[in-house]
């Protein structure tokens, strides 16, 4: 949560900004790697990201924040999303 | 200036109306129907410019309030005992949020056993949402404290409720008078909100917070329910400049300043009570009349101001203190005059309870038998 | 202060014969008061009424016990009526065709019997707080064109017309009654 002073603190107010639950990448265990070719773009990893962590535009994952939940590689399509044991 | 002879419910929406309302939602309940039906005909004829939400019950018309009040609306609802008390969680969310909203609550008595009249147990039992209570005694302040309850609320940010006695107030016919839209428009003008819902600026509102940012919220809550006195002063005497009408501020007196002896009560046993101080000094008693006005904030330092050293006070409850030993404002009287409470008397007399007949007669009963005064 | 009571059964319109007399009362610079009594509303139960009128402001809140004037509607309901209190040196004006023996000063007003004369009936119902409204209204002092334009306020048209002309028949017929 950032607090912004637009309003006096008596506002229970927040504002979505990246990163505001805090460094979520490190709760990772296990780490989706997208295969490039297998791949067809569909989307359902960026849809289906509960944290919001996949790029639309070039399917970049942003591993600082990734939980490593595994729901895009349960909902892809072509099998294109392992998993990677974090070392 | 319009002269208006109608009944109490009537002149609520009447005010409702003058405040410039946007939004009411609210769903009816003896005695206070018929202020839901007046303010639905006045939308539905146009003569009242406001969204009217019919809802299916108090909790969903405080929540539509909340709501409203989210989008920097001007809202109202109005309600009753067990209507109130089904509110009760919504009641803490619209303080807690600090909106601004304004409620009627006709006070009547609470289940079990059913009944239908006045008693103070509804509001009171509601005394530690953060909401603000005003309590009148006449017509003319039922609408005069409508306007002022706005006045403050966008002010401190803190909801209002403004409490009229059931039947005695809410069906009765006074004469009210009321002042040009004009002036009341220069009273009511539209304060800069705070925060309000905006979809080009997404924000969350009041959602999960630990107990690093929880007791901040809460304590600028406490402490501006506090000061919202300073707010509710400034209110009664901008009114009285632009309106000349006066029903006191966070208190009235009335015949106070030789008095030794004095009743404290609230809501319109405060009217009749003004003939027992009469009576009462017609028999060489020297007493006076305090109406608290302002039961939150709850004005501690008004009454210490007007009680002087060796007083006696007669507080005049409608209701009881259910597991204390007496009415709730005696209780409240007494710990906020505990610091001097050696200098002052305080005794406490339960009266009116479901709307039982108080006349002035028993009040100045109440008196003289609790300080054995001969007559 | 004034202090009238009422007492009739509900749906005869007691409510609107208070309210009428102190919308009448205001015209005359008096303040005013009307309270219907605290009830569940049924029609047909016993119900009352009050009406303040004085030419201070009004304090009192509580229920009405020693009223100057009773008015009561129906003469089943007199006697309950008086035990309910009236002031010892009251008066009262009772809706009934014939004299009848009474401890306080009683004027008889055959109200219903003017109602049905004069066509104010709807159903079966006859509209007898309409000619006491102008017996009332004669009895305390209330010139008959204030309540005339209270009347015409209330009921527009033709409707307040005629509510004003049979009001006028009951404020005359007290006028007779009082010579």
């Amino acid at each position: 949560m950032e607090q912004r002073n637009d309003f006096p603190s008596k506002y229970p107010v927040s504002y979505p900004v990246i990163g505001a639950g805090g460094d979520t990448g490190s709760w990772r265990m296990f780490r989706p790697e997208i295969d490039k070719d297998k791949c067809i773009k569909c989307l359902f990893c960026w849809i289906y990201c509960p944290d919001g962590v996949i790029d639309r535009d070039n399917l970049q994952i942003n591993y600082d924040f990734c939980k490593g939940c595994g729901i895009c590689a349960k909902e892809c399509p072509r099998n294109a999303i392992n998993m990677i044991r974090e070392e | 200036m319009k002269k208006l002879f109608d009944t109490g419910c009537h002149v609520v929406a009447q005010a409702v109306k003058c405040a410039d309302v946007d939004m009411v939602a609210a769903y009816p309940i003896t005695p206070q129907t018929s202020v839901v039906e007046e303010i639905a005909a006045l939308t539905e004829s146009g003569e009242m410019n406001c969204r009217f939400l019919p809802v299916e019950g108090e909790h969903s018309a405080m929540a539509a309030c909340v709501a409203a009040a989210a989008v920097g609306a001007r809202a109202f609802t109005a309600t009753s005992s067990q209507g109130l008390l089904y509110m009760h969680e919504v009641l803490h969310m619209a303080s807690g949020c600090r909106f601004p909203l304004v409620m009627v609550n006709v006070n009547r008595a609470v289940f079990a056993p059913w009944t239908l009249w006045a008693d103070h147990s509804d509001s009171l039992s509601q005394r530690d949402t953060g909401w603000l209570q005003l309590y009148c005694c006449s017509l003319q302040e039922v609408f005069n404290t409508i306007l002022q309850a706005y006045y403050i609320a966008e002010r401190v940010r803190i909801p209002v409720m403004v409490n009229m006695d059931g039947f005695i107030l809410s069906h009765c016919r006074m004469i009210v008078n009321m002042p040009d839209q004009e002036i009341i428009d220069k009273f009511l003008q539209r304060q800069p909100n705070g925060w309000i819902a905006n979809p080009a600026n997404p924000s969350a509102y009041a959602c999960v917070t630990g107990a690093d940012l929880y007791p901040g919220f809460r304590e600028e809550l406490f402490n501006d329910t506090k000061n919202a006195d300073k707010i509710i002063v400034e209110a009664a005497s901008v009114y009285r400049d632009l309106t000349g009408f006066w029903d006191g501020d966070l208190i009235d007196t009335y015949r106070c300043d030789d008095a030794d002896t004095f009743i404290v009560t609230i809501g319109s046993m405060a009217a009749e009570a003004r003939l027992s101080i009469d009576l009462l000094r017609e028999q060489g008693v020297k007493t006076g009349l305090i109406k608290i006005r302002s039961f939150r904030p709850f004005p501690a330092a008004a009454l210490s101001a007007v009680l002087p050293d060796g007083a006696r006070v007669m507080v005049l409850d409608r209701n009881y203190g259910l597991g204390t030993e007496g009415g709730i404002v005696f209780s409240e009287l007494k710990a906020s005059l505990f610091n001097r409470a050696a200098k002052i008397e305080i005794a406490n007399q339960i009266m009116g309870i479901g709307g039982s007949d108080v006349n002035y007669q028993m009040m100045a009963d109440a008196v003289t038998s609790a300080w054995d005064i001969r007559r | 202060m004034l202090e009238i009571r009422f007492h009739g059964y509900g749906g005869e319109g007691i409510v609107t014969l208070a309210e009428m007399l102190a919308s009448a009362a205001i015209k005359t610079g008096s303040q005013v008061q009307s309270l219907p009594s605290f009830g569940v509303e049924r029609r047909g139960a016993p119900v009352k009424a009050l009406l303040r009128i004085s030419d201070q402001e009004i304090y009192i809140r509580s229920e009405c016990r020693q009223p100057d004037i009773l008015v009561v509607l129906n003469q089943k309901l007199l006697a309950s009526a008086i035990e309910q209190g009236i002031k010892e040196n009251g008066r009262i004006i009772l809706n009934h065709h014939q004299p009848l023996d009474c401890s306080y000063p009683l004027t008889c007003i055959d109200a219903t019997k003017i109602a049905i004369d004069e066509n104010l009936v709807i159903g079966r119902v006859p509209f007898i707080n309409i000619p006491l409204m102008g017996a009332v209204a004669f009895e305390i002092d209330v010139p008959f064109e204030k309540l005339e334009q209270a009347i015409c306020e209330k009921w527009t048209g033709n409707t307040g017309m005629r509510n004003a002309e049979v009001a006028n028949i009951g404020y005359k017929t007290m006028q007779e009654r009082r010579k």
